[in-house]
C-alpha cells in the first residue's frame, strides 16, 4: 500500500503547478488536485477517525479548505505536506466536536451506517480471495482499526503517517511541526502499544 | 539493561535508519538474546501487517459533493433546506418560537392590567380616616363666604389638657368648632395611586385657620403701649424693609404714641370696658369725651393689631382679601389673606410676635402652590 501511495502522489512540481494554477483561478486545475490526493487523504482520515461516514465528510472538508486558503500558500514546503497538515488538523477537530463524541457512542467502530453504499470500499490485493481469506482479513482489518483508534492521539497520528501512509520521518516532522528525535521516540511506543493491544490476536 | 536499550531501538531498525554502528549493536545483541529477538520478530510483523493493509478509497462522487458543499446557495435552495429541516431541529426551534410568543403575551396583559390599577379610583373609606382624626387639621374651603356665628377656635379656659373627662370634652367641642358651619361641596376626589397604605393623612390643603391672641402690654396702660411697641424686637424683615416699609411702620409707632399721649379725649367712654377705664392714666379717667368721632383706646389697640396683622401680609407679598367684623360689636374678628408659600415660615414666625397662635401653625408640606390663604381670627385680650 505504502508503494502505491508513492505512486499516486505524484511529483511535488506537477503538484505546484496545478496549485499555481488554482491561485489564478483555474477551477479545473483544483479538481485535477482532489482527484490526485483524494485517496490519499481519505485513507488517512479513515484510520484516524475509525468510521467511513466521518471520514467523507472530514475528508470533503479538508479539501474545501485547501481551496479557500489556496492563495495562502507559499511553495515553502510540498504541496502534499500542507494538505497532510490540514487534513491532521480537521481530524483533529473532528475528534473533538461533541457531534463526533455523540456519534462514536450510538454507532461502534467499523460499523459502517446506513446501506451497502457507505461501506468502504477496500482493495482486494488477493488474487484468489477465497472467503474464509475475506471474512479474515476483514476481522483482522476491525481489530487493528480498533487498536489504532485507541491509542492517544499523538501516537496514534505518527502510526498513522508512517505505517500506514508510509511517509519519511522527515514529512511527519514538517507535517506535525515535532522534531525528528520525538517522531522516533513517540513511534517507537506506538508501535509497542500497538503490539500489545494485538497480542495474540494476529 | 542492554536489552532495553536495544528494545529502544528496535523501531528504527526494521525502518533502516539507524546508523552503521548502531545497527551492528543491535544485530550483535538480538543474535544472543532470545527475548529482544522474540520482541523483534514480534514488531517487525506488526509494521508489515500495517503496511499491508488496504487503501481505503474515497467514494465516486466524492469531488461531486466538494461542488456542492461549494456552490453558493440560492434562495430557492435555502428556503427548501428550511422547510425540509430535519425534525429534531425543527421542532424544538418551533417550541422555542412559541414559548417566546407566550412569555410576551403574558407581559403585554401583565403591564395592561398594572395600568388599570393605576387609573382605578379610590373608595369612600380611603377619606373616612380624614374625618374621624379629631385633632388633625381638615380640609377646609379656600375662602369662606360668611359666619353666621362665632367659632370658638381658641377658647384660653381649656388650654392644658390634663386628660380628664371636660378636656376631652373640650377638645371634641374644640374639633367640632373647627369645621365649617355651612355645607361645602365634596371636593374632587384625587386618585389614588397604587394600593392603600394606612398612614397618617397628610395635610395638602391650600388654606390653613389660625387664631391670633393678640399681644397687649403687660400692665395694660395704655401710656405704655408706646413703650411696648418700641421695645418690640424688630422682626428681621424689618431691618430689610425698603424706605417705604420704614416710613410706614415709623409713622405707625408715632401715631400710636400720640394716640396715648394727646387724644385720650377722643375716647368714648361707652368703648371701654370698665378694666380697660381703670388703666387709664389718672389724669384721662374723669375726663369728658368730647368728640365722639375719634376713637377709643380700645378701638385704637384693636385697630392696630389689625393694622400689624396687615403689615406683616403686606410686608411678606400677601394680599388681604377680607376682613371681617363682628356684626354687633364692630370690631375686627378675622382676616382673610394669601400669602406667597414661601415666605409662609416666616410670616408664622412674624405672626408669633403679635400674639399668640393657636393652634400651632401647621407644616405644610410644597405641592406645587404657589400660594397658601390663612384665615386668621382675632382674638384680642381685653
Amino acid at each position: 500500500m505504502n508503494e502505491e501511495i508513492r505512486k499516486t502522489t505524484g511529483s511535488s512540481k506537477e503538484d505546484a503547478a496545478l496549485v499555481r494554477a488554482v491561485q489564478k483561478g483555474d477551477k479545473a486545475a483544483f479538481d485535477g488536485l482532489v482527484l490526485k490526493h483524494k485517496d490519499k487523504i481519505f485513507n488517512l482520515v479513515y484510520w484516524f477517525l475509525g468510521d467511513y461516514q466521518e471520514a467523507n465528510d472530514c475528508a470533503q472538508d479538508t479539501f474545501i479548505k485547501v481551496f479557500k486558503s489556496i492563495n495562502k500558500f507559499r511553495f515553502e514546503s510540498a504541496f502534499s505536506t500542507w494538505l497532510y497538515r490540514i487534513a491532521m488538523n480537521t481530524c483533529k477537530n473532528r475528534l473533538k466536536s461533541s457531534a463526533f463524541r455523540w456519534r462514536r457512542r450510538t454507532v461502534p467502530l467499523g460499523n459502517p451506517e446506513g446501506s451497502g453504499d457507505t461501506n468502504p470500499c477496500f482493495e482486494i490485493r488477493d488474487n484468489a480471495p477465497s472467503p474464509v481469506n475475506q471474512l479474515e482479513k476483514k476481522e483482522r482489518r476491525l481489530l487493528i482499526q480498533k487498536a489504532i483508534y485507541s491509542l492517544p492521539e499523538a501516537q496514534k497520528r505518527v502510526v498513522v503517517l508512517r505505517d500506514i501512509q508510509g511517509l519519511p520521518y522527515e514529512e511527519i516532522a514538517d507535517i506535525t511541526g515535532l522534531n525528528l528525535g520525538t517522531v522516533k521516540s513517540r513511534l517507537s511506543r506506538a508501535r509497542l502499544a500497538l503490539r500489545n493491544r494485538l497480542k495474540g490476536r494476529i | 539493561m542492554e536489552c532495553a536499550r536495544i528494545k529502544g531501538h528496535l523501531s528504527e531498525y526494521i525502518d533502516g535508519t539507524l546508523d552503521a554502528q548502531t545497527r551492528v549493536s543491535v544485530e550483535d545483541h538480538v543474535s544472543t538474546c532470545s527475548n529482544c529477538k522474540a520482541e523483534l520478530a514480534s514488531l517487525s510483523a506488526l509494521v508489515e501487517e500495517l503496511g499491508a493493509l488496504e487503501t481505503v478509497k474515497a467514494p465516486a462522487d466524492f469531488l461531486e459533493k466538494i461542488h456542492e458543499k461549494m456552490e453558493p446557495r440560492t434562495n430557492f435552495y435555502r428556503i427548501l433546506r428550511k422547510l425540509f429541516v430535519p425534525f429534531h431541529i425543527k421542532i424544538p426551534l418551533e417550541l422555542a418560537a412559541a414559548a417566546t410568543m407566550v412569555i410576551l403575551v403574558v407581559s403585554v396583559l401583565d403591564i395592561q392590567q398594572a395600568g388599570k390599577q393605576v387609573t382605578q379610583i379610590p373608595d369612600v373609606a380611603t377619606f373616612e380616616r380624614f374625618d374621624r382624626e379629631p385633632e388633625a387639621f381638615h380640609e377646609v374651603p379656600a375662602f369662606r363666604e360668611s359666619v353666621k356665628r362665632p367659632a370658638p377656635v381658641f377658647d384660653p379656659t381649656i388650654v392644658r389638657p390634663s386628660g380628664s373627662e371636660p378636656v376631652v370634652l373640650a377638645r371634641k367641642g374644640l374639633a367640632k368648632s373647627v369645621q365649617p358651619d355651612f355645607e361645602r361641596e365634596p371636593e374632587p376626589m384625587a386618585p389614588a395611586i397604587g394600593k392603600a397604605v394606612s398612614k397618617p393623612p397628610v395635610w395638602t390643603g391650600l388654606s390653613i385657620e389660625l387664631a391670633l391672641l393678640l399681644k397687649t402690654d403687660v400692665s395694660g396702660r395704655g401710656d405704655e403701649r408706646g413703650a411696648a411697641l418700641e421695645a418690640m424686637p424688630p422682626v428681621e424683615s424689618d431691618l430689610a424693609a425698603d424706605e417705604e416699609e420704614k416710613t410706614y411702620i415709623a409713622s405707625f409707632k408715632k401715631k400710636a404714641m400720640k394716640q396715648q399721649a394727646g387724644t385720650v379725649s377722643g375716647i368714648k367712654r361707652e368703648d371701654l370696658k370698665e378694666e380697660s377705664r381703670s388703666l387709664l392714666p389718672q389724669t384721662l379717667r374723669g375726663s369728658a369725651l368730647k368728640d365722639d368721632s375719634k376713637p377709643s383706646l380700645a378701638y385704637s389697640y384693636r385697630e392696630d393689631s389689625l393694622s400689624r396683622v396687615k403689615h406683616v401680609i403686606q410686608s411678606l407679598g400677601g394680599r388681604i382679601l377680607s376682613v371681617k367684623n363682628e356684626l354687633q360689636k364692630e370690631r375686627p374678628q378675622s382676616l382673610d389673606a394669601e400669602i406667597p408659600f414661601e415666605n409662609y415660615e416666616l410670616f408664622c414666625e412674624k405672626l408669633g410676635r403679635l400674639g399668640t397662635l393657636s393652634p400651632s401653625p401647621p407644616e405644610l408640606r410644597n405641592k406645587g402652590q404657589e400660594t397658601v390663604r390663612i384665615q386668621i381670627n382675632l382674638i384680642f385680650s381685653e
